[in-house]
């Protein structure tokens, strides 16, 4: 069994592991900076520990994203200054062992070896089970899903504010035209995510992601969808003044329909639309309480509770703030 | 831009088969300003040039001065809009076209010349203007903040990966809106706009260069501190140098000033040339701010609601 242990720190101390692990157990030491390129050429099913002295909340969670994108890999954490307060939150993001404080100069002994591999085995086990009775399908990419079946999504509802005020002020034609150049900001928004504005209502729609475990893209590609307003206004919105729009964020599983997306009967996606249209206020994006704690905390920091929603809690993103945009959304009049 | 066999024949044919010879001369003067065709062909000025010799003898003459672009641009225009109120149809044009967009560049109609096509290594001039003349451009400054702090407080390779990253992102952003970095030394650069709009694309390439700095930051950076950029947009006249940049350029001068005395970290800051450049929706997005001598500045900054 070869473990591979990823630290910033060059102490003794976890070279020392190798030398008491015996038993056909061999302990390689690299440097952290050489997690993503060294993680492919590791065999399947390879031990692999972050050290984690030295290791800021940030930098973990990248870390911990970069191990997830090798599922045929198993991962624990090194915690010999016992800096993590709730170990469980690693196992909740794919850890099969955490070393902590004390246990840490015992190093890695056959026994505790053997103990990770049932409980990854078992953890398989569960895994896999769920996967073949259709309750937990694995699809990362559009590719896999196939049209009748049912998989867990991430819903992105996003519409315009104040339409009926819209089509007064600019004409349905002029609005029809403007709100094209809107569903192709949202396109190209949500594409390079892996999303699809799958359904469209003329002034709004629904984008869809597939969803993977611990796959935060949609939030990030909502966040950035938020950041980049002002230049969908100067570039391309034909429209004289700024467009407000609203997002909400949740997931939940259906049955994908390519067309006819009408007449879907589907628990999650109305349940999006009503939280959109009823409990999102103008110009923001909210979250179900699932997606919030799916975000890494440095993205959390930039969300605050929002209310209550089908008996469940709701956040909000922070609103970017422009210089010169009043906080209403509004464009300051040009005289 | 290299000759190439097709292109010389089929512009000789073009200009002799749709021109005279005084309009053949009219369009070398345009390129070569002091153009004598008698001088440079040996034909005395009393005995007429047949077309297809002043053709060939006019495209070598444009050919050794590096301007074959140019005299596709001018047949082009010359074709669309005439001379002097007088149709022309200039033959074999969309052939000429192909043949040039074969050598990697295409025609941008807006600007009404040839550019270097996407899949080209990409030039200081674009590929279109001429070495030591001057232009008026849009420049941006951009420089990391603190880099010798962060050199010597973290990791080489963190902060190296983070340098690079940030290039790469500038480079994106300034290449997207057809700009061209002409100068990057580690921590910071110099960018150039010059076609249609370059006040504004360098504004909003400064604008963008503050988002993807703020997302690399949030998602990506190896670094546990943020980096930083000052930014700064200013629009002067320029010598274009292949060689580096025109030290004696007063706009490389105050775009410099600008960016490293007047500017805040994580601000674009444009000076007010740019600004009345803006239109209404994106100069709302600035504050003005005190400048110097008695021209003021504008800023621009990413903030967040407060919690």
């Amino acid at each position: 069994m070869k473990i591979s242990v990823f630290s910033k720190t060059k102490q003794a101390s976890l070279k020392n592991h190798s030398k008491r692990a015996g038993d056909g157990i061999t302990v390689d030491v690299y440097p952290l900076d050489a997690l993503a390129r060294t993680l492919p050429t590791l065999g399947k099913g390879s031990l692999v520990y972050i050290d984690m002295t030295g290791l800021g909340p940030r930098e973990l969670s990248r870390r911990i994203a970069v191990m997830s994108e090798h599922q045929d890999l198993l991962f624990g954490f090194l915690d010999a200054t016992g800096s993590v307060t709730d170990p469980a939150i690693l196992f909740h993001r794919g850890a099969v062992d955490y070393i902590g404080k004390k246990l840490a100069d015992s190093g890695f002994t056959v026994k505790r070896v053997r103990e990770i591999l049932a409980y990854a085995r078992s953890l398989r086990k569960v895994v896999d089970g769920a996967m073949e009775s259709g309750a937990l399908p694995a699809v990362r990419s559009w590719r896999e899903i196939v049209e009748g079946r049912e998989y867990p999504f991430y819903f992105l509802f996003f519409e315009a504010d104040d339409v009926e005020d819209m089509k007064k002020r600019y004409g349905l034609e002029n609005l029809a035209r403007a709100m094209e150049t809107f569903r192709s900001f949202i396109e190209r928004g949500v594409t390079p995510y892996g999303g699809r504005v799958w359904m469209w209502s003329g002034f709004g729609g629904i984008a869809l992601f597939p969803s993977t475990d611990g796959n935060f893209a949609p939030l990030v590609s909502a966040f950035r969808l938020m950041l980049w307003r002002p230049f969908y206004d100067v570039e391309e919105s034909p429209l004289p003044n700024y467009l407000s729009f609203r997002m909400a964020l949740s997931t939940g599983a259906m049955v994908y329909r390519e067309k006819r997306t009408g007449g879907i009967v589907c628990d999650a996606l109305n349940s999006v639309f009503h939280l959109g249209q009823r409990s999102t206020d103008p110009g923001q994006l909210a979250l179900t309480a699932e997606v919030y704690h799916t975000a890494p905390d440095y993205l959390r920091k930039f969300c605050v509770p929002a209310g209550i929603f089908e008996e469940r809690k709701i956040y909000r993103v922070l609103a970017p703030i422009h210089h010169g945009v009043q906080e209403n959304g509004e464009w300051p009049s040009d005289g | 831009m290299m000759s190439h066999a097709a292109l010389e024949s089929l512009v000789v044919r073009s200009l002799s088969h749709s021109l005279s010879v005084d309009l053949m001369i009219k369009i070398a003067k345009k390129i070569i300003p002091d153009y004598d065709i008698h001088e440079r062909s040996g034909f005395p000025p009393n005995i007429p040039i047949p077309r297809v010799d002043a053709a060939r003898q006019i495209f070598g003459d444009i050919q050794r001065a590096g301007s074959l672009l140019k005299l596709a641009e001018t047949l082009i225009d010359m074709h669309y809009n005439g001379q002097m109120g007088r149709p022309i149809r200039v033959q074999f044009l969309d052939r000429i076209i192909a043949e040039v967009e074969a050598q990697g560049y295409r025609y941008s109609t807006a600007d009404r010349v040839f550019v270097e096509a996407a899949s080209r290594e990409k030039t200081m001039g674009w590929g279109t203007l001429q070495e030591d003349r001057t232009y008026e451009f849009a420049l941006l400054r951009a420089d990391i903040v603190g880099n010798a702090k962060l050199v010597r407080m973290y990791d080489r390779d963190d902060v190296n990966t983070a340098f690079d990253k940030t290039r790469e992102l500038v480079r994106n952003a300034v290449e997207k809106r057809n700009g061209r970095i002409w100068s990057w030394e580690g921590d910071g650069g110099l960018a150039a706009f010059y076609f249609e709009g370059k006040n504004i694309q360098a504004t909003l390439c400064g604008m963008e260069i503050i988002h993807e700095l703020f997302l690399f930051n949030l998602l990506q950076s190896p670094l546990p501190e943020s980096l930083s950029v000052r930014l700064a947009v200013h629009a002067g006249p320029c010598k274009l140098l292949s060689s580096g940049k025109d030290s004696g350029s007063e706009t490389i001068r105050r775009v410099e000033e600008i960016e490293s005395k007047l500017t805040k970290p994580d601000s674009l800051m444009v000076s007010v040339g740019i600004y009345t450049d803006l239109g209404g929706k994106l100069s709302q997005f600035f504050t003005q701010v005190p400048g110097t001598e008695n021209s003021p500045l504008y800023r621009y900054v990413l903030r967040w609601e407060k919690r």
